[in-house]
């Protein structure tokens, strides 16, 4: 056979049947990337809700209560500062935060109360227009320039909100509005005490701890003094401790991250998210099988000659594949780069934050790899020659 | 099969009737595998948008009830105009410094009638007025208690008040109530004029689940028309092939005399329609498996007791999406067919 084969193929065959392969390649694979990347975001949603955008040190946890989310979590701030004692001066620095849903104008946002010390490690490099930010005011509200907008709120607006936690309404005052790049820029802002009485808890308690530590080691200590299993220190960087309460005791578990341990509560696990995910995917590539059928059988003509002068119908079926192939892959790459551009663009409110769906390379990967499978499936079921035999 | 029905339509009309045409061809499709490959390129989009599109029905159902608890809880709300069907008290609300023996704070200050606030929080008052009563978040921060001493100042003038109660701890926790008896003249002209009113929590409940659903449901809205733009060429194959699988007894129609144009419409026509019920069993299909889902998380403890279906505006909404989709995939698959 000529080396020149495959460029002989190629120009013989039909050019229509691999452009809507392209075209179809790139629907399917950005209907799987969107569907991975809501779900994806929405999952790690209140990881990216409490970790801090500008940790003071790179190895941290975060301690929350046995609960349902962030906001519904409550850890007594007394106990956790005698336990860190225990430790040996393992922590290099403590967070407080406080996570309360409230309801404004029919919208649900979270109010975060955090002290003003702590500001700038929870929201990265962000800036505020209007009067600074203050711990001693229980009427004070800074609000994150996105939701400012989306409300039509400015400084020195009264703004009546509802705790979803006690449903009282609570009476405030917009001091600033500040712009950040983290989740503060869709959430409002205030301080310990005044989010405190919004979430309804105590003055000695708070939602979240974050703990920074100076190194791996000390991380392990402080995860041994909550009573976590040393084994699983390996698993504790910018993990989370649960703690549970019971008869007077304090006891932790470890979790490989804040989404996993509220979602787990729920009873979802990060693999069921994936399984249906990966089902879904398998569902809409089974259509390519058809697809591979329609390309093996595009021009039975011109690979009825190409047959007559020595080509292999072995040989037909592998150059099909290998042309169907490099213009699914084309389809597939443009589709990722179009997904790249517009996915940013492409946000959903969800407790106010814009929620933008997560460009996956893994279901990039997974769904070229489906969409080969069936395809090659097709192509190999169909007869490419009208008469094999001859 | 076909051929028997193809001579009954011929002698009982002389030639091919349209009724006839549109029978053989259904016989023909129904012969031919055709709603196997219909089922796979029209229900699993179907099925797929349709488990979607539950997904905010499922999450508003718990929601609702479990949150049903808290709904039934009284509380009081706060506008800066009457509310239509509630008797609302007047108050006067505004940002105060409020200062005791040991702490300084800003805090909300509201100036309220004295049977207005006995009527609100339903809390006898003391013979002494003007009497101040606090928040139980703002009252552990002062440090003060029934009978402390505190000032509470604005725009530089200050008044000095008794406390003579803390408010219930879920009712305006970080909030200080100013009841005089010679309101309102002792409310300073710049406070802002507010209606305080009894409700329950439920209509703040309502809000809530319904913000999150509108977010889920606009979610699932992309993920669906994503899942079914993504089908189009899917589909356009799918019809093809059908048309193609077709074609020899397309041929023999022609021969026993159906005109071409009348063949092609009934069978575009035929197709379409077929595609379209097998989208109405996926539909049914995505119920269903979500039903099963559902009820299938029992065995792993959890226990969702809501089994929402489509509603008549979801389920057309998708319907629509689809028609349009699967109609540019037949008439493409169409112009492109030839019969011999």
């Amino acid at each position: 056979l000529p080396s020149s084969a495959f460029p002989a193929f190629s120009r013989a065959s039909s050019k229509k049947i691999y452009i809507l392969l392209s075209i179809s390649s790139f629907a399917f694979i950005t209907a799987i990337l969107i569907n991975a990347g809501f779900i994806e975001s929405l999952y790690d949603l209140s990881s990216s809700m409490v970790y801090p955008s500008n940790p003071p040190t790179p190895h941290y946890i975060a301690v929350s209560s046995y609960s349902l989310a962030p906001f519904t979590s409550i850890v007594s701030m007394s106990a956790v500062d005698s336990i860190l004692k225990s430790s040996g001066g393992a922590a290099v620095s403590t967070i407080y935060e406080v996570l309360a849903p409230v309801e404004i104008g029919s919208r649900i946002l979270i109010l975060r109360g955090i002290s003003r010390g702590n500001l700038s490690a929870v929201a990265g490099s962000f800036s505020i227009s209007g009067e600074e930010f203050s711990d001693a005011c229980m009427d004070c509200l800074w609000i994150g320039s996105g939701i400012a907008e989306e409300l039509g709120l400015r400084i020195n607006d009264t703004v009546i909100l509802y705790s979803i936690m006690t449903s009282s309404p609570y009476f405030f005052k917009v001091k600033g509005i500040i712009s950040s790049s983290s989740p503060l820029d869709w959430e409002l802002l205030t301080n310990l005490d005044a989010a405190r009485a919004v979430r309804g808890i105590g003055g000695s308690e708070a939602s979240i701890a974050l703990i920074f530590a100076s190194n791996e080691s000390s991380l392990g200590k402080i995860a041994e003094a909550f009573g976590a299993s040393p084994e699983k220190s390996g698993i504790l960087e910018k993990a989370l401790l649960a703690l549970r309460y019971s008869g007077g005791n304090l006891s932790a578990s470890a979790y490989g991250s804040l989404s996993s341990f509220y979602l787990s509560r729920l009873g979802i696990s990060r693999s069921l998210l994936y399984a249906v995910l990966l089902s879904v995917l398998i569902l809409l590539a089974i259509g390519f099988y058809y697809f591979g059928k329609a390309v093996a059988g595009s021009d039975p003509q011109s690979f009825s000659i190409l047959h007559e002068q020595g080509l292999s119908v072995k040989r037909i079926k592998l150059y099909s594949l290998l042309l169907s192939s490099l213009s699914a892959a084309a389809g597939s790459l443009s589709s990722f780069a179009a997904s790249y551009l517009i996915f940013p663009k492409l946000g959903v409110s969800f407790l106010g934050y814009a929620i933008h769906p997560a460009l996956s390379s893994e279901f990039l990967a997974l769904g070229f790899i489906f969409l080969l499978s069936f395809l090659s499936l097709g192509i190999y079921a169909s007869e490419v020659v009208s008469f094999e035999e001859s | 099969l076909a051929l028997t029905s193809e001579r009954k339509a011929k002698t009982q009309e002389g030639s091919l009737s349209r009724k006839g045409l549109l029978r053989t061809l259904l016989l023909v499709l129904l012969r031919k595998d055709a709603l196997l490959i219909l089922l796979l390129v029209s229900s699993i989009p179907a099925a797929l948008s349709a488990s979607y599109s539950l997904l905010s029905p499922v999450f508003s159902e718990e929601a609702r009830g479990s949150l049903s608890l808290l709904g039934e809880r009284p509380s009081l709300s706060l506008s800066p105009s009457q509310p239509q069907n509630a008797t609302c008290a007047e108050v006067y609300a505004l940002s105060a410094e409020v200062h005791s023996s040991s702490f300084s704070t800003e805090a909300p200050a509201f100036f309220v009638s004295s049977t207005a606030f006995e009527e609100m929080f339903g809390i006898p008052l003391p013979q002494e007025k003007p009497a101040a009563f606090l928040g139980s978040s703002i009252s552990s921060l002062l440090k003060a208690r029934e009978g402390s001493i505190i000032e509470v100042c604005s725009e530089n003038s200050c008044s000095s008040y008794r406390v003579s109660g803390v408010l219930g701890s879920s009712s305006f926790p970080s909030s200080i109530f100013i009841v005089d008896g010679t309101f309102p003249n002792e409310a300073p002209a710049y406070a802002e004029k507010l209606y305080l009113c009894p409700s329950n929590a439920e209509s703040l409940i309502e809000a809530a689940t319904e913000d999150i659903e509108g977010s889920l449901s606009s979610i699932a809205a992309i993920l669906s028309v994503a899942i079914l733009s993504a089908c189009f060429p899917i589909i356009f194959i799918g019809f093809r092939r059908i048309l193609s699988l077709a074609g020899r007894d397309a041929e023999t129609l022609l021969e026993v005399g159906a005109p071409r144009r009348s063949l092609k419409l009934s069978l575009f026509f035929l197709v379409y329609a077929l595609s379209a019920s097998m989208f109405a069993y996926g539909l049914i299909l995505g119920i269903f498996s979500v039903h099963f889902s559902l009820w299938a998380l029992r065995l792993f403890g959890i226990f969702i007791e809501s089994r929402p279906l489509l509603s008549p505006s979801q389920s057309l909404d998708l319907f629509l999406i689809y028609a349009a989709v699967s109609a540019l995939a037949a008439a493409f698959a169409a112009r492109r067919w030839e019969i011999a």
